[in-house]
């Protein structure tokens, strides 16, 4: 089906959205910057005069080297890791037929945090910059089979089943990031870091942040993309997708292992962020329908927005201390959840 | 070899070579066997009902023909291959399902629903060509649901959305057409149209296997009915040779009066409940 103009003006505004909170969010913060400051800084990009060389930033503004060390990779961290966990959300809603599915409720993040603060507990992450990425994916892809399996009975997957499995695990998954944190604490720079990652957000994220989470999200978000038609046909019903020839358990296993690495690559590189995965999504399917050709692309989109958007607010709002942005995208997020929930169980009720 | 595997034409299907074949079916989830040792021939341009009392395996025969579950024992051929060795996409050119009333919760389009019967032709990138296109409007037009083609589909009637996933296994262009029960919750007059459209498909050339609870119904509209009770194919045949009193007696439990229909070729069953002995 050929994109309508109303759904390209869709697109086209959730894209300008995006690049205006992109770039007050390169503008604002303590250091004042202007547009022109920025447009000086984009013509002279700090990677082609190396980021230590003197001569580099001896040629550069101190205004050039706030954008490109500090806001630009802030930025566009934030910018990957909304996408990646709302397409994660995205693709778990189509999966389990469910709008109360993501990362998040499922034991997913939680799951690739615990991953991630092993490596950091064991020395691996501070030696081996794949490490963090590769405990956290890891760890996510366990708690999915492990959700997924305790969930599904002879073929079926009840929801309510899956939410309690999926709630059971995240808690367990906490339980041992706790674990580990104690026993961490004895040595307190191991803790220390533990803790400063568990809190999650985007301070004082680097250009390694961007490259490790950039190459997982365009992969991710590549494959996602070539299962629309059977995520659409999914929210049928198995066998009625089955009957259009989607092969159901290959493309559960595919999806549900893209899912785990878009959550753990974010968890990765931004650390516990909740509620994205579950509320962007949602939003999103109001205003385009079920269809996962749309949905999937503007929920990267609006993804990206929204938790650009938190961070510039929270950065704007709190300008001393630091929230950590899962604060602020829990505080907003677990009411609406609950929301979604009451209004779901109104529906059957009725 | 598949039946024109591009577009699923039904034009070579040949009457006299069965298109659909069960030897030795059997089906044990591990609480016994649910069916056991079905051997059946089933031919293009008929419509075949499944009948039986409830439990007697119409749901997991026809999962079984669809190769939806792997068989304990025997095996289903199609159009003269193994259906354990068809990839879905494959399967999904020869057979289409149209499944028992089937609540959608999201708001898919009609015109969406039906297309999804051309997923099985097109390629993960590819975008409905002019022969898909084609197909779901004469599927929408045949079936009435042109004039819905903008509804979505938690808007529709029961009656309504039926006949949509209908359309959806008419654009689906299979020689083969399943239908799980698909009058179980509509009216009469739904019933009818639904019946039509099966009878329709069969006169057209295709094979539809209809599982029925309604023997008045299966006895109007299917050429031949299998009698399915306790796992085993019990009665195959027309209908005036399947449906008799002594046969609802024992399969359905049941005391029947049956009689030729004024105006059409099938049956009317008058059952009643036996007398106990005390």
């Amino acid at each position: 089906m050929p994109l309508t103009e109303e759904r390209q003006s869709v697109f086209l505004l959730a894209g300008g959205l995006l690049l205006l909170v992109m770039l007050a969010g390169v503008l604002v913060g303590p250091a004042a910057i202007s547009l022109a400051d920025l447009l000086r800084a984009l013509v002279q990009p700090l990677w082609l005069f190396g980021t230590d060389g003197a001569t580099g930033t001896a040629q550069l503004s101190w205004q050039s080297v706030v954008i490109w060390q500090v806001r630009l990779p802030r930025v566009l961290t934030g910018a990957m890791v909304g996408a990646a966990l709302a397409v994660s959300g995205a693709v778990l809603q189509g999966l389990f037929r469910n709008p109360l599915a993501s990362p998040s409720v499922l034991g997913v993040a939680s799951g690739a945090s615990l991953g991630a603060v092993l490596a950091i507990f064991f020395g691996l992450a501070a030696t081996q910059i794949w490490a963090l990425p590769l405990f956290a994916f890891i760890g996510a892809l366990l708690t999915l089979f492990a959700v997924y399996g305790i969930a599904t009975r002879g073929g079926h997957t009840p929801v309510a089943t899956l939410l309690l499995a999926g709630i059971a695990a995240g808690a367990f998954n906490v339980a041992m990031s706790s674990f580990v944190l104690a026993v961490a604490l004895e040595n307190w720079e191991v803790g220390k870091s533990i803790v400063y990652w568990t809190m999650g957000g985007l301070e004082g994220r680097t250009w390694d942040h961007v490259l490790l989470i950039a190459p997982f999200l365009a992969l991710g978000l590549a494959v996602a993309m070539a299962y629309p038609r059977d995520l659409d046909a999914l929210l049928l019903g198995e066998t009625q997708a089955a009957s259009v020839g989607v092969d159901v358990v290959r493309t559960r296993l595919v999806l549900l292992l893209v899912t785990a690495l878009l959550t753990a690559a974010a968890v990765a590189v931004a650390g516990g962020i909740g509620f994205i995965g579950l509320v962007v999504p949602h939003i999103v399917r109001l205003l385009t329908g079920p269809h996962h050709r749309l949905l999937l692309p503007l929920s990267a989109l609006t993804g990206a927005l929204v938790l650009v958007a938190a961070d510039l607010a929270l950065r704007m709002m709190f300008k001393a201390n630091d929230i950590p942005l899962g604060v602020i995208t829990a505080a907003l997020g677990a009411p609406f959840f609950l929301f979604l929930l009451l209004r779901q169980r109104g529906l059957v009720s009725l | 070899m598949l039946p024109s595997p591009e577009r699923g034409s039904m034009s070579r299907a040949d009457p006299a070579t069965p298109l659909l074949q069960a030897r030795g079916l059997g089906m044990d989830f591990g609480n016994g066997p649910v069916l056991d040792g079905i051997d059946v021939d089933l031919r293009p341009g008929k419509m075949v009902g499944l009948i039986g009392p409830n439990g007697a395996g119409k749901t997991t025969l026809l999962s079984l023909l669809m190769g939806l579950l792997l068989a304990s024992t025997g095996e289903v051929w199609v159009a003269g291959r193994r259906v354990s060795a068809l990839s879905r996409r494959g399967l999904a050119r020869i057979m289409a399902l149209v499944p028992q009333d089937l609540e959608i919760g999201f708001a898919f389009r009609v015109r969406e629903v039906v297309a999804m019967g051309r997923y099985p032709y097109l390629g993960r990138f590819q975008v409905a060509g002019a022969t898909d296109l084609a197909a779901i409007d004469k599927a929408m037009a045949l079936t009435g649901v042109d004039v819905l083609a903008d509804r979505t589909i938690d808007t529709l009637s029961g009656g309504e959305r039926q006949r949509v996933l209908v359309a959806r296994a008419i654009a689906q262009q299979t020689p083969v057409v399943l239908l799980d029960e698909v009058t179980a919750n509509l009216d009469l007059s739904h019933q009818l149209e639904v019946l039509e459209l099966a009878a329709h498909m069969a006169a057209e050339g295709r094979l539809v296997v209809a599982a029925i609870h309604d023997l008045t119904m299966a006895s109007r509209y299917c050429d031949r009915l299998l009698l399915l009770a306790d796992g085993r194919l019990q009665v195959d045949g027309p209908g005036h040779a399947v449906l008799t009193p002594a046969h609802l007696r024992r399969y359905f439990g049941v005391d029947a009066r049956i009689d030729d229909a004024p105006g059409h070729s099938g049956l009317i069953i008058t059952p009643r409940l036996p007398r106990t002995a005390d």
